[in-house]
């Protein structure tokens, strides 16, 4: 062995020499560090707050399981029970039993003499079995009280300021208030905002009279076995399914109700952790760019110590080192920023969820989230870390020398292979279907390639044009964009990658908020009436009419159940997967008429007016877009249905897109005048009053004469759903907000990067005689183009990438908002141009003799 | 002055791509420093004179010929292994002295035996700093100290680990006619005490005069002048 073998042994890197100079290095640095530690803060803020928040909802439903059902198997139908369900009720062979009868109805309180549609529940026996009822007194249960007595909704309560011992009449019974229903097992409070729960004694639904007319009804049996549902019984049910479901019945065991409402919050959490993730990928480019800037400072210390025997691995531990540590910090303070929000969230998202929400560090979410932030920060940090360790010593005698450029570096295409799959992975685990996560990362690599594309474009452009008349400072300008050491590609593709992220997500949110937003025009109607019945229908608009307001519409309404579609029963299209099982189960309402309204136009075919049932062609029919998708349908199409026992059989000829913003009867399917007219149905009339005084007394006339007849006040329901989506909107922009923050910080530290490419330049045009307001000009120029371009290009992209995500992903139209999408180009530009001309400041200013020295 | 060659370069050559075509900068040059020895390689800008000296210190590789430095052939090493080299048997001295502007005068002093994990290096450095005058400046940091004084504090550095051989690149290229006068004479002085060879490159003739033998580099041809 050499002695230059040995003395090899004792140079190998000593661990504290490099743990002393990474802290050492850092002195002048911190700023910059610091830059790279913001940059994730945010994203790994929102990763964690999603993350953790996601596992707490997956453990309450884990851990409430069967309180979710309150019950261990539950029974619906919309009929009441005939003597086959109860025969297959008994063969249960259930230790517990109880009934829960659900319809929608008006409750009159006498004390302040107003109405309001209520959702009634009539119940016996010991439901729930599985958590409790909260109420207030404490443990009250209808089930087992025997007067005509009533727990009513909290809401209720304080709208209407009822106390115990009121009155409240139901149909044609008085049953009096003994508390307040603060929460059911397995309901939220945002399902009864539109619709308050009143519960009473089963016994006395009777006595109600409104069983016998064609309201919306939901008889429900609740079952609990000693030792749990089975697993035999299970699969007997499963075997038993088409069975059952053909008989008019469906049931939900504790798990499928557990299933359930898994598959809702994942669709809450996974938009809130897509805008983690694009917080993350932002924050990326921003820790890219700090590090880039930062190693650019450091590419001659580095060389210097390869100079004095620094091996290349032992320099790049050192920058290494800072990285881990940077990246650390700024994961863990992202984290406790993160638990931060996550412990606000759940006051957030309360209303939505059917159980109590506690927050609780969830730390294996917490662990997750955090590496994977890390990993990520790591990666990013290392695409202008790896090629500086070919960084050659000569560059201590020839500043000149540079370092090799990281396209030829296969560390580094592993390391952005390594991003590609962690983009992907999460991708996949925050959409849970591989199409949708492969669209959203082949989305991100076609937004890179375009704005790759773009940046050499405009190279190209420019050097071809090279425009020799312009004066000297756009000359310049311009010419700074294709001149060797540009960064136009680089800082088109940040800035655009930046544009393109957060303008998707600002698409995403204002289409899901502008779906739930409704149109309250003055011309509309602002109550609408149902379960009229045919002979109620001439004296209630005579009500109408002497209370002096206005008949809009008069909808009649039949249900009907679809049987096939072409020659395929439904009961054998419910496990392919083109089909969406609720729109072949649900029972329909549907209506008929000669023509159709403005806010329901065709889209494809014909409507056509009239028809006979006298005809032996298959009935032509209208349906609406969304169901011709859920249901794989085309015109001409045969569809059959079951009104009410006849089979009839249709063929689509028509496609709708109907408006549901608009507050009116709506309808899937639109019958032409000829074929139901002699079917059962009730109606619907929609009214415009004018007052709430007028609005209070039309709805008391018509309900105390019909007390069949509910009636919805259209205004309140718009404000619960005003309410409703402004809480939304809170927590989605909320989040949002984190993105835009990192967006800003990565903004900042692209920019910071083209700082060492203009400063040599701009102060050697001022040793030259260029005044500063030249120097200033010749920037603005740059930044410019680059930001307006880079935000061009960006947002351009997002119209396509959102267009995608709202078709594929959210399954919802599209909106644009055209002023605020030009505005955010120039806004971004704008940025662009003021974070660069504030960046310069500093070499503007000083002399330039100074300046030189300086950098 | 010994017999014995430290550096010795055999038809060296050295070539860049630049745009089409191939820029030969050295071309089948030799040369041979004994220990102990100081040489001054000059010549005109752009003769190649920084090339040839980043290629006897290790830093480059040439594109022919051989290199050996301390009797190990720097031809075959990997950059890792000429950094080792570096560390045992090399100081610097640059133009723009290049110091680490993180780090105090001390611990630039201290990085070549902290890079060689010796450790109570902190006396040694010391002492080196107060040979070179700057006593008193131990924990200034580079931008707190003034041209000269930064170049003392490079000498310190380069002088630290006892180096067979030193390479100074213009070392008062950046000075002003007095600060110079001292630097040279620290160089010589430190050199003389230390029995290094010293190789130095300078467009200086009067520094150039005080070195044993005078190599002039021209169309990268290196030639003896004196």
């Amino acid at each position: 062995m050499s002695d230059l073998s040995r003395s090899s042994k004792k140079l190998k890197p000593q661990l504290n020499w490099v743990l002393k100079m990474a802290w050492r290095d850092t002195r002048r640095s911190r700023g910059k560090l610091a830059l790279f530690a913001f940059s994730v803060i945010f994203g790994v803020a929102a990763l964690v707050a999603v993350n953790s928040l996601r596992s707490n909802l997956e453990a309450e439903v884990d851990r409430q399981s069967k309180a979710l059902l309150g019950s261990d198997l539950e029974f619906r139908s919309s009929e009441p029970f005939d003597d086959k369900a109860e025969e297959l009720f008994s063969s249960l062979n259930a230790s517990g039993e109880a009934i829960d009868t659900r319809l929608s109805t008006m409750a009159l309180f006498i004390k302040s003499d107003q109405t309001r549609l209520v959702s009634l529940r009539a119940m016996s026996g010991g439901f729930p079995w599985y958590g409790t009822l909260d109420t207030r007194p404490e443990g009250l249960n209808v089930s087992e009280i025997e007067g005509k007595v009533a727990l009513v909704e909290e809401s209720l309560k304080i709208q209407y300021e009822l106390e115990t011992g009121d009155t409240i009449r139901i149909g044609d019974a008085e049953f009096e208030v003994i508390g307040e229903l603060l929460r059911i097992p397995g309901e939220s409070s945002f399902g009864s905002s539109f619709s308050p729960r009143i519960l009473i004694p089963q016994i006395h639904l009777e006595s109600t009279n409104l069983l016998g007319f064609g309201s919306r009804k939901t008889f429900r049996k609740h079952f609990v076995f000693e030792n749990g549902l089975s697993e035999d019984l299970k699969k007997t049910l499963r075997s038993k399914e088409t069975e059952i479901r053909s008989n008019g019945l469906r049931f939900d065991t504790a798990e499928e109700q557990k299933g359930s409402i898994g598959n809702m919050l994942d669709e809450m959490t996974s938009y809130l952790s897509l805008v983690g993730f694009v917080a993350l990928l932002l924050g990326g480019v921003g820790i890219a760019g700090a590090m880039q800037v930062y190693l650019k400072e450091k590419s001659e210390s580095m060389a210097v110590l390869r100079c004095l025997g620094c091996r290349g691995q032992t320099s790049m531990m050192v920058f290494c080192i800072q990285v881990f540590v940077m990246g650390f910090v700024g994961c863990l303070l992202g984290a406790i920023l993160g638990v931060g929000v996550q412990a606000a969230l759940p006051r957030i998202v309360q209303s939505f969820v059917p159980f109590d929400l506690e927050f609780e560090i969830v730390w294996p979410s917490l662990a997750e989230a955090f590496a994977f932030a890390w990993a990520l920060t790591l990666l990013f940090a290392f695409l202008p870390l790896l090629p500086m360790r070919k960084l050659s010593p000569l560059r201590a005698i020839r500043s000149s020398m540079g370092v090799q450029r990281g396209r030829n570096d296969w560390l580094v295409w592993l390391a952005s292979g390594l991003i590609g799959i962690l983009t992907l992975i999460f991708s996949i685990l925050q959409t849970d279907e591989v199409t949708e996560a492969l669209g959203v990362f082949g989305g991100i690599v076609v937004a890179i390639l375009v704005l790759t594309a773009t940046g050499i474009g405009l190279r190209g452009l420019l050097r071809r044009l090279s425009p020799r008349t312009l004066p000297f400072v756009w000359r310049q300008g311009l010419s700074n964009l294709y001149r060797p050491n540009n960064r136009t590609v680089s800082l088109i593709v940040m800035i655009g990658m930046g544009a393109f992220l957060i303008y998707t997500l600002y698409l995403c949110e204002v289409s899901i908020l502008k779906r739930g937003e409704i149109n309250d025009q003055d011309d509309k109607p602002n109550t609408v009436f149902f379960d009229v019945q045919s002979d109620q229908v001439d004296q209630v608009k005579q009500i109408v009419q002497e209370n002096g307001s206005e008949l809009k519409f008069h909808d009649p309404m039949v249900t009907m159940r679809l049987t096939h579609i072409g020659s395929m029963p439904v009961s054998q299209l419910r496990r392919n997967p083109d089909y969406e099982r609720w729109a072949l189960s649900r029972e329909y309402r549907s209506t008929f008429r000669a023509e159709l309204r403005e806010h329901e136009p065709i889209i494809e075919g014909e409507f056509v007016s009239a028809s006979s049932l006298d005809s032996h062609d298959p009935i032509p029919i209208s349906i609406e877009e969304r169901l011709v998708e859920a249901l794989s349908l085309k015109i001409g199409d045969t569809l059959s249905w079951d009104v009410q026992g006849l089979p009839l059989l249709t063929t689509v000829t028509g496609i709708r897109k109907v408006d549901w913003r608009q507050m009116q009867p709506n309808f899937f399917v639109v019958f032409p005048s000829g074929v139901l007219e002699g079917a059962p149905a009730n109606h619907i009339i929609a009214v415009k009053a004018d007052g709430v005084e007028r609005i209070a007394a039309l709805q008391g006339d018509v309900v105390k004469r019909y007390p069949n007849v509910s009636a919805i006040n259209l205004s309140m329901v718009l404000e619960t759903l005003k309410d409703v989506f402004e809480k939304v909107g809170f927590v989605v922009r909320f989040m949002a907000s984190f993105t835009i923050l990192t967006g800003l910080i990565a903004l900042i530290a692209t920019v910071l990067t083209s700082r060492y490419q203009r400063v040599k330049e701009s102060v050697l045009l001022r040793s030259l005689g260029a005044n500063v307001g030249q120097v200033r000009r010749i920037m603005a120029i740059e930044y410019f183009l680059l930001g307006g371009l880079g935000s061009a290009t960006g947002i351009t992209l997002s119209l396509a990438g959102a267009w995608a995500m709202t078709q594929f992903v959210f399954k919802i139209d599209l909106y644009i908002p055209w002023g605020m999408t030009i505005g955010s180009i120039i806004g971004i530009g704008a940025i662009t141009l003021v974070t660069g001309m504030l960046n310069s400041l500093g070499i503007a200013n000083r002399s330039p003799i100074e300046a030189l020295r300086y950098d | 002055m010994h017999n014995r060659v430290i550096l010795s370069l055999d038809k060296v050559s050295k070539s860049f791509a630049s745009g089409d075509r191939l820029l030969e900068v050295l071309k089948e040059s030799s040369l041979e420093a004994r220990v102990g020895e100081s040489i001054a390689i000059v010549g005109p800008s752009g003769s190649g004179k920084t090339t040839l000296l980043g290629i006897c210190a290790g830093l480059d590789s040439p594109t022919k010929g051989e290199v050996s430095l301390n009797g190990e052939s720097l031809s075959t090493q990997t950059e890792d292994q000429r950094s080792d080299i570096r560390n045992r048997y090399v100081g610097f001295v640059f133009q723009n002295f290049q110091l680490l502007p993180t780090l105090t005068a001390l611990e630039n002093v201290k990085v070549p035996l902290e890079l060689r994990g010796e450790t109570g290096v902190e006396f040694a450095a010391v002492e080196m700093l107060e040979k070179v005058g700057l006593g008193e400046r131990v924990h200034h940091y580079p931008v707190q100290l003034s041209g000269g004084e930064q170049q003392r504090v490079a000498l310190a550095r380069a002088f630290i680990n006892r180096p067979k051989i030193l390479f100074a690149d213009e070392p008062t290229g950046n000075l002003d006619a007095d600060t110079s006068h001292s630097i040279v004479d620290l160089l010589f002085q430190l050199n003389r005490d230390a029995g290094t060879t010293l190789i130095l490159v300078t467009h200086d003739r009067e520094l150039a005069e005080k070195t044993d033998r005078i190599l002039r580099i021209d169309q990268g041809r290196v030639t003896v002048e004196r």
